[in-house]
């Protein structure tokens, strides 16, 4: 491998890495991140919702960004990890329904049919080795049926009643599968949402407490206000500890 | 052969497809990368692992995770990975071949370090009424894989105006498995199905296209728990002088079911839902049952 | 050489001059242009107007058969989503305009994360027309097209791209075998009080009336349009009010042409 020549340029470490005799390498490291994402499946639609930061690693940057994207009247995409891959999927997205549009056969694309677009395309992208540094939560009503999958940046697809992505695969997904019933209504998910939402706040410090829901249900996409979370600090486990005895908060 | 729980501890001497970055001291350049990131990253390395049973080497480009944090917006762990890893790995797979019938069966579960993303993912494709493939390792090439193979098999109908056999599909997987020989697709078939003949067959794949056929066939984290009694219970292993007796579907099914049950209870990535296809000369026929949701 | 060929040639006017758009003749003219701008008067009429509200485009579609599926081979097309053209001339070649359009829609937005403004597509369209009349190795367009867009700094916006590679800004454009008797129609609108519903019905009568019934029987009305009916999106004119309009033109020019017996 020494000898190999590169051309493109150091640009710190999470861009192309040029170092003579080492091959090329790309996005290793996200930059400005989006949290966690939430989805559930409803028995009358589907709910996401995630909260507004993105972080400079530890530093809470954008504080009112919204990490959601209506691909399509009855489609909505939810997005955690790099920002500006989530923006770049955003003009991909734009681009794939603008052709729809002027092809203008009455055709439209299915939100199956947005989820496998997007599956291909990252896994092509982590097959180059230049990932799209994202997960992406697809929701879709079609067919009179809800739907909710989930791609990540190697191109991982797969489709569930209840996901959850970042730190809300921990914290806020067993959460989320609690209160999941198959007849739970969008209203009654909205409120799951809030509280998963909160919890997320308490513990994940890439969070902020400005969260935003958006629903897919018979009626189309609604993608809801920014919203500021109702918190409350003083529980107990908070202040005094988990057990008896305790001498620092929980 | 070699299999996914092999893989990650068969590091052999390291012919770096992309740099293996260790942190090291300011100014040691001598191998050329310099002193970049501190944070490390991968460990993919093209090693020669000399396959136990076959005569010859085979180079096996393995990729893999170390401490996946799953968690966005994290700085840099030391050591966290890059790319090429499985996410979502799916786990346990296995086909055992009967006189005239064969079983395909696996688990559903998608875990992810410590996490499950999905309790409900399949990992098996039906490629012809006589053929069912099941895939372990990452779910993005096993999707990939599939949707390839699905594509060859309706090309190899139009063509021929018949399914392709056993045999066929059989050197078709590996073939493609082939083509992606250095970077490869990160999964561990199994193929079980009937041939031309109406027997029962297996095969088990590495990740490369190399392929043996045998009668029972375990892949993914479950194999090193499940194919030590497939070899004792299928083959009559160990059993020194015991006839040896084929048996029925029933009778294996209930090994698989056993067999799926046991490893579920010692495999933290074997769970959920066990998909199990019957194949026999009148189709396939496919049946579910649960697994522990721990 | 091939002097019997090119002798052959010889015996018309203009014949050595003609051969490829890469050599001027004496006056100063590049006949493969012209011919190309022949290939267009040949094809079935297009017309457009950019009017008060917005801007309507219509094309006449000869059809060869009348066993033809209603609505193939297209001559209007949306380019994006604030703009779309109708070709008159070959049709294939128009195909070719209209994806390069899209694929400058794209491009632009990619760029600037905006719509492209419809000065800009129309002069980038332009342009590529134009490369096809420099060179040995190919032949000019056989089609124009008439491009509609709307864009918030300029309105609503029609636009004529010629072979030659020249595009104008119009308010009233027409091309095609009929370009004459349509134009003479289209200088009598008044286009700052007309609305498109009615702008629908004035080219509807438009190209009814240059329409050779003699020549070409069957034929398609197909229309598009950018206005505030529309949201100011690009859109083929609803298939009911193009045939209610065609059905109305229709009617009244049987009604002048029994007049014009009973005289």
């Amino acid at each position: 491998m020494s000898g190999l020549r590169l051309t493109e340029g150091s640009r710190g470490p999470g861009a192309s890495v040029a170092v003579e005799g080492a091959p090329l390498t790309r996005t290793q490291v996200p930059y400005v991140t989006g949290s966690s994402v939430l989805g559930m499946k409803c028995a009358d639609g589907v709910v996401i919702a995630c909260d507004t930061m993105a972080s400079y690693g530890s530093l809470a940057r954008f504080k009112r960004l919204t990490r959601m994207h209506v691909a399509s009247p009855n489609c909505i995409l939810g997005v955690g990890g790099d920002y500006s891959d989530f923006q770049q999927l955003q003009t991909m997205v734009d681009a794939e329904m603008t052709a729809q549009y002027v092809a203008n056969d009455g055709l439209s694309l299915s939100p199956k049919a947005i989820h496998a677009f997007l599956a291909r395309h990252m896994y092509h992208r982590r097959c180059k080795v230049d990932p799209l540094w994202n997960s992406v939560l697809v929701a879709g009503f079609h067919k009179g049926e809800g739907t909710l999958s989930l791609v990540d940046l190697y191109g991982t697809a797969y489709s569930s009643d209840v996901l959850a992505t970042g730190f809300a695969l921990h914290l806020g997904l067993p959460l989320l599968r609690n209160a999941h019933r198959p007849d739970i209504t969008v209203a009654e998910a909205k409120v799951v949402m809030n509280d998963v939402l909160k919890v997320l706040f308490y513990r994940d410090a890439r969070t902020n407490d400005v969260v935003q829901l958006a629903t897919v249900t018979a009626a189309g996409v609604e993608v809801g206000d920014m919203v500021k979370l109702d918190t409350e600090w003083n529980h107990k486990a908070f202040v005094q500890g988990a057990r008896a005895g305790d001498e620092s908060s929980w | 052969m070699l299999s996914e729980g092999t893989l990650g501890a068969v590091w052999g001497p390291s012919l770096a497809v992309l740099p293996t970055r260790v942190p090291r001291e300011p100014g040691c350049t001598a191998s050329g990368l310099g002193p970049i990131s501190t944070s490390t990253s991968i460990l993919t390395g093209l090693c020669f692992v000399r396959a136990p049973r076959a005569r010859f080497w085979f180079i096996v480009s393995c990729v893999y995770v170390v401490g996946l944090t799953g968690a966005f917006g994290r700085p840099p762990v030391s050591g966290s990975s890059l790319l090429l890893c499985g996410s979502g790995s799916c786990r346990t797979v296995l086909a055992v071949a009967g006189k005239d019938f064969c079983v395909v069966a696996s688990d559903t579960r998608l875990g992810l370090g410590y996490s499950i993303p999905s309790r409900k993912v399949s990992r098996i494709l039906k490629m012809t009424d006589k053929v069912v493939l099941a895939s372990s390792g990452m779910q993005a090439d096993m999707m990939t894989l599939h949707k390839t193979l699905r594509m060859r098999l309706v090309k190899y109908q139009q063509n021929h105006q018949k399914d392709m056999s056993l045999t066929a599909a059989s050197q078709m997987l590996s073939n493609m498995l082939y083509t992606r020989r250095f970077f490869p697709y990160y999964t561990f078939n199994v193929l079980g199905g009937i041939d031309e003949k109406g027997e029962g067959w297996a095969y088990g794949y590495d990740a490369i296209g190399s392929h043996e056929k045998v009668s029972a066939v375990c892949s993914g984290t479950g194999q090193t728990l499940i194919q030590p009694v497939l070899d004792n219970q299928i083959e009559f292993k160990q059993q020194w002088g015991a006839p040896k007796v084929d048996l029925s579907l029933e009778a294996t099914v209930e090994l698989i079911r056993d067999a799926f049950t046991s490893a579920g209870e010692r495999d933290i990535y074997t769970g959920d839902y066990v998909e199990i296809c019957k194949i026999t000369k009148d189709g396939v026929e496919v049946e579910e049952f649960q697994l522990k949701f721990d | 050489m091939c002097r019997g060929v090119l002798s052959c040639f010889c015996l018309l006017d203009h014949s050595q001059y003609d051969l490829s758009s890469t050599t001027f003749s004496p006056d100063g003219r590049v006949f493969q242009i012209e011919y190309a701008q022949k290939a267009v008067e040949n094809s079935g009429t297009a017309v457009g107007v950019s009017c008060k509200d917005g801007v309507v485009m219509a094309v006449e579609k000869v059809v060869v058969s009348k066993m033809l599926v209603p609505g193939t081979m297209r001559r209007a097309h949306l380019v994006d989503h604030h703009s779309g053209l109708v070709i008159s001339g070959l049709i294939s070649d128009g195909r070719q305009l209209a994806t390069r359009a899209r694929d400058e829609c794209s491009s632009y937005k990619s760029v600037y994360d905006s719509a492209i403004p419809g000065h800009v597509l129309a002069e980038r369209l332009a342009n590529f027309a134009h490369v096809y009349t420099l060179y040995a190795y190919v032949r000019p367009f056989g089609c124009a097209a008439l491009l509609g867009a709307h864009d918030d700094t300029n309105g609503y916006q029609l636009y004529l791209v010629e072979p030659s590679g020249v595009s104008y800004r119009y308010f009233g454009a027409a091309v095609g075998k009929g370009k004459q008797a349509a134009k003479t129609a289209l200088e009598k609108l008044d286009f700052k009080s007309l609305t498109c519903r009615e702008a629908v019905k004035e080219l509807a009568k438009i190209i009814v009336d240059v329409h050779d019934e003699a020549k070409d029987k069957l034929y398609e009305l197909e229309m598009c349009w950018v206005c505030e009916e529309s949201k100011n999106m690009s859109q083929l004119v609803p298939q009911d009010v193009v045939d209610e309009a065609r059905k109305a033109a229709e009617a009244a020019q049987d009604d002048d042409s029994d007049m014009d017996d009973d005289e």
